[in-house]
């Protein structure tokens, strides 16, 4: 025993030590290679370290948050509990994802509407969801009312939920029987309105027993291969509309499986060390367009969730429509067949909306409680009310509620606020926009400039001029191409006409833009520093390196102004 | 900072001990005087000068007590000090409480509220007021002679791994390791082992648990929640079904115990790593056969330091009367029950205790002993389990409304797939607190826990402790981070 205390008391004890340091030393140094964890989550920032925030105990919350998210060697501790957790109770700590029966994998919301433990969480009774549904249905009824005016057909699209098409393997709960289920009361108030839409899911179920491809792979809540012929059905339902521009036909080739090692969807955001499964087959067909020069293609203006993605993966969109837009969550615009990310509230909203030729509002079922995201009484309000009808609206209801409990205490401006804010949240508050009519009301001037905005925006050559001069004058190009509208709306001569492109001066310019945007991103500048590590470049020369990148594609492309 | 956290287990542990082993011995006191101030600091900022006023007036006033001949001065020092202790902890714990119940009267007269700024509990008042105590008087008493230096009466007072959740060390039982301890490497091995076991008792049961245990009964702390949060715990609560309502105390308590003894066992080990032999706090309390055994086997120092320093004065058993017993044991459990909690349910908790020590004390032990070992262990878990609805249920009225939907025998049907998580883990908890009812239990315990390992047993105790320690830190982030319920108190 007394040797023993000396030789290997003292040895255990020093692994111990240089054990308890290996985070710390991973942490700065990056010792051991790594797989990183993946799934989106929100950055914790490195708090700064002040008295207060000390003495409020906010700035050790905050450290502790960071370093959670931030020690060395986190990422195989946090996937060799997570694969414990799954193998031994299937768990997963991803919480919108829900382990089913034999590794099937659900999202946690579209597992609650299938058995009716969704809609109870937002609504306290049935009744009201139904009024909340009636209400939004009026308004895109509506909005497709005004939109046919400019020849833009608006339809709805109801993407299938995993739970309807393979309800065998879900989680065992106890169901609300009483509840309703949306999608079939949209479904069946549009069909009673005549409201143009399409619903997948009794078409996406009778085909699961018949296909020789998953409808939804085992460990994705997402459609991926099988949403070729979701989109597919859309194109042609549109078609059999009265749209000037029609889809080009398509025809899908058999489906051809192949392996592949690349984890997708879901499982991955599981962050587990073993794979959930060994089948590594995955589908893909060869698509054919068929080229027809004398039909227009149509730019189309997507507004919806996650399950478009598959369109770009599966598709070859650009053949089939000559501009694609997608408004994701109407939260965040993809502008473009590049997927250039921008807020949907940074965008001038209605040249983007006059500029395509149809307009999809398209969502999985369990999604449709929020429908539109907010879409349509924003499109409609751009639509149809002017600046000042807007202001007078506030106004007049400002004097309405001026004297209502509650609003004694607000100032002028904090009551024309909230006013705005109602309005904005109901539009049909407004006179003209009100009652079960069409609106006859048009915001007429913002409509004419919009239109004269896309004139521009489908002109190359005006649109990159315009696009240089933006970057000259630091201004975003939808803020340009507004401009350029007014001159010419006010008689004035096209800032086209003085505008000579620097290609040079412009790539310059572009850049620096590129950077700043870029470190304004915290998941960017991560990813940057990873890549620069891993090469042995400093910071700078990676993203240097990297912005060109991205400027020379956009170059090849033909794209480099826009 | 708690021990299960990243800060601490990432940083604090590691840079603390490297530093303290390096150091020469006579410094490393002071090291360690200085590191829990900063593990204080970094958890209770705004109390770090109140602890560190107390505990030198504290200081002073027992060395002028022990220098003094006057018995009167004395007695009037020992007061003091005493009342420095207990006025703060009384201040802090139990301010709100006062204030909140005198209000209560006043509206029932119609009078106007006292005006009263809430305060903020510090975190191991209670511990560190109770060390305090026992400081002024075991040298009150001549048990032992008071420090010589400050900076060694504050680091008992201070030390981080007892500092905010115990084990309450009395004084006399470690005055003399301030000064002088050695710390083998095997100790700090077999410390290393003894935290690990703890971690995993906090992280790797506890938590798994009481994260079950707040989905079905909503969080543990009233005081931070709205009226809207009450009232839809109190519609919870009212709906349970039996089965839920049965799954949660049983959980919970399960819960409260491998959440406590997990941080013992924590504070135990960091403890030995350091040469400190602290006292146990946990001898497997749910196999008890009685409540009186329940008492001594859970949170001992707490028990001993009632006993010594409530029971005793009182009177303990040597009074005139059985009733006036009665009362001194009825009454240490009362005051028991309210150092939990400043709130009306700790008060009901601890008279229960209170009433089935005594009711141990005239009937319980010889029905428990009639019954046989086994089924009386489980009649008393029962109890226990029953009297926890008080515990963790922080109002009255709903704690009562929950016992009513324990015996409403609405059962719904039970589901092992459900949460497989939760059920198993509690097998495992279930099995743990039970495994020494069996000698070979006893036996495995007195094996890990308190025997010398040998070189081979060393090496597997080494690597097992390893392994768990990335286990534990991969739930800890994997699942997010949870603070210790018993800080609280």
């Amino acid at each position: 025993m007394g040797k023993f205390k000396i030789s290997y008391g003292l040895i255990l004890f020093t692994l111990l030590m240089v054990f308890l340091f290996v985070p710390v030393i991973q942490e700065w140094g990056g010792v051991f290679p790594v797989k990183p964890l993946k799934g989106v989550f929100e950055p914790t920032p490195k708090p700064e370290m002040s008295f207060d925030n000390y003495k409020s105990n906010t700035y050790q919350a905050q450290i502790e948050k960071y370093v959670s998210e931030n020690f060395g060697m986190r990422e195989p501790v946090i996937r060799l509990y997570n694969q414990y957790v799954w193998s031994a109770y299937n768990k997963t700590y991803c919480h919108f994802i829900v382990p089913g029966k034999d590794g099937y994998l659900y999202y946690a919301l579209a597992v609650n509407e299938h058995y009716g433990l969704e809609l109870p969480k937002h609504y306290k009774s049935n009744e009201e969801a139904m009024k909340d549904a009636d209400t939004e249905l009026r308004q895109m009824n509506k909005l497709r009312h005004v939109l046919k005016d400019y020849g833009i057909e608006f339809v709805a699209f109801i993407a299938p939920d995993k739970p309807e098409v393979y309800p065998e393997y879900l989680p065992r709960r106890d169901a609300d029987t009483n509840s309703i289920h949306l999608t079939d009361y949209f479904s069946r108030r549009m069909d009673e309105i005549g409201f143009p839409y399409i619903n997948m899911t009794d078409w996406f179920v009778k085909m699961r027993d018949t296909a020789s491809f998953p409808i939804f792979p085992k460990t994705d809540s997402h459609w991926r291969y099988s949403a070729i012929y979701g989109y597919d059905s859309l194109f042609r339902f549109i078609n059999a509309l009265d749209g000037e521009a029609k889809f080009p036909n398509i025809h899908i080739g058999p489906p051809t499986a192949y392996e592949s090692d690349k984890l997708e969807g879901d499982e991955e955001t599981l962050n587990l060390i073993f794979r959930i499964r060994d089948d590594k087959t995955k589908y893909k067909s060869d698509i054919t367009v068929e080229t027809d020069t004398t039909q227009r293609k149509p730019k189309v203006l997507f507004i919806g969730d996650s399950f478009i993605w598959s369109l770009g993966e599966f598709m070859p969109a650009r053949e089939i429509m000559a501009d694609r837009e997608i408004w994701f969550y109407n939260n965040t615009a993809y502008v473009d067949f590049d997927n250039k990310t921008v807020s949907v509230k940074e965008i001038d909203r209605l040249s983007h909306i006059l500029n395509a030729d149809y307009v999809v509002f398209y969502s999985v079922g369990h999604q449709w409680w929020e429908a539109t995201y907010g879409f349509a009484k924003d499109a409609l309000l751009q639509l149809c009310v002017s600046d000042s009808l807007f202001e007078a609206s506030v106004t007049d209801y400002a004097n309405r509620f001026r004297d209502m409990e509650g609003n004694d205490d607000l100032t002028e401006e904090e009551l024309r606020k909230n006013m705005a804010w109602m309005l904005r949240n109901d539009p049909e508050l407004i006179s003209g926009l009100d009652g079960e009519e069409m609106p006859t009301i048009r915001n007429t001037e913002r409509i004419e400039e919009a239109l004269g905005i896309n004139r521009i925006r489908n002109d190359k050559d005006w649109l990159n001029a315009l696009s240089f001069y933006a970057v000259q004058h630091d201004m975003s190009t939808d803020e340009a191409l507004r401009e350029e509208a007014q001159r010419i709306a006010q008689g004035k001569s096209p800032l086209r006409d003085e505008i000579v492109i620097d290609t040079v001066a412009y790539i310059q310019m572009k850049k620096q833009q590129i950077m700043e945007q870029w470190r304004q991103i915290p998941e960017m500048t991560k990813m940057v520093q990873e890549k620069a590590q891993k090469r042995g470049l400093p910071f700078e020369v990676m993203l240097e390196k990297d912005i060109q990148w991205v400027l020379d594609r956009q170059a090849e492309e033909g794209k480099l102004f826009q | 900072m708690v021990f299960s956290s990243n800060i601490f287990l990432l940083y604090f542990m590691p840079i603390f001990f490297l530093v303290y082993f390096i150091l020469p011995k006579k410094v490393r006191n002071y090291f360690l005087l200085l590191a829990s101030l900063v593990f204080y600091a970094w958890g209770a900022p705004e109390f770090i000068i109140h602890l560190i006023v107390s505990v030198i007036a504290n200081f002073y006033l027992v060395r002028w007590m022990n220098k003094t001949e006057k018995p009167g001065l004395k007695k009037l020092l020992c007061g003091i000090s005493i009342a420095i202790s207990i006025g703060l902890l009384f201040y802090f714990k139990y301010g709100n409480f006062t204030m909140q119940n005198i209000n209560s009267v006043l509206a029932w007269f119609h009078a106007e509220p006292l005006q009263w700024t809430k305060i903020l509990l510090p975190i191991g008042i209670s511990f560190f007021s109770f060390q305090s105590v026992t400081y002024t008087l075991d040298t009150y008493r001549k048990v032992n002679e008071p420090m010589q230096r400050l900076s060694d009466y504050m680091l008992y007072i201070v030390m981080f791994p007892q500092l905010i959740a115990g084990p309450i060390v009395r004084y006399c039982d470690i005055a003399d390791q301030i000064r002088n301890r050695e710390s083998l490497y095997t100790d700090r091995l077999h410390g290393f082992y003894r935290f690990v076991i703890g971690l995993c008792k906090k992280i790797l049961i506890a938590d798994v648990i009481g994260f079950q245990v707040d989905q079905i009964l909503g969080p543990s702390n009233y005081d931070v929640l709205t009226s809207a949060q009450l009232a839809d715990i109190a519609n919870k609560i009212a709906t349970i079904d039996s089965t839920s309502a049965w799954i949660a105390i049983f959980a919970f308590t399960f819960q409260i115990y491998f959440d406590f003894a997990g941080y013992s066992d924590m504070a135990i080990g960091l403890g030995r790593m350091m040469g400190f032999k602290f006292p146990e706090n946990f001898d497997n309390p749910y196999v008890s056969t009685t409540i009186s055994e329940f008492w001594r086997r859970w949170h001992q120092t707490f028990s001993v330091f009632i006993k010594n320093y409530l029971y005793f004065p009182l009177g303990g058993s040597r009074v005139k009367t059985e009733a006036r017993k009665y009362f001194n044991l009825w009454f240490c459990f009362l005051i028991s029950g309210l150092w939990h909690g400043a709130a009306w349910n700790f008060v009901v908790y601890g008279a229960l205790q209170g009433i089935f020590i005594c009711a141990d004390k005239l009937f319980l032990k010889k029905f428990n002993e009639r019954l046989g070992r086994i089924p009386s262990v489980f009649f008393t878990f029962l109890i226990i389990v029953l009297t926890r609805c008080f515990f963790r249920i922080e109002r009255i009225d709903l704690s009562w409304m929950f016992i009513k939907r324990l015996f409403a025998f609405e059962f719904a049907p039970f589901h092992f797939g459900d949460n497989p998580h939760l059920y198993v883990t509690m097998i495992i908890a279930a099995f743990f607190s039970f495994f020494t009812l069996s000698k070979f239990g006893l036996k495995v315990q007195d094996k890990v826990y308190f025997t010398e390992y040998n070189r081979r047993q060393h090496i597997i105790a080494f690597v097992i402790s390893i392994l768990a320690f990335i286990f534990c830190l991969g739930a800890l982030n994997a699942s997010g981070f949870s603070p210790f319920i018993y800080f609280r108190f």
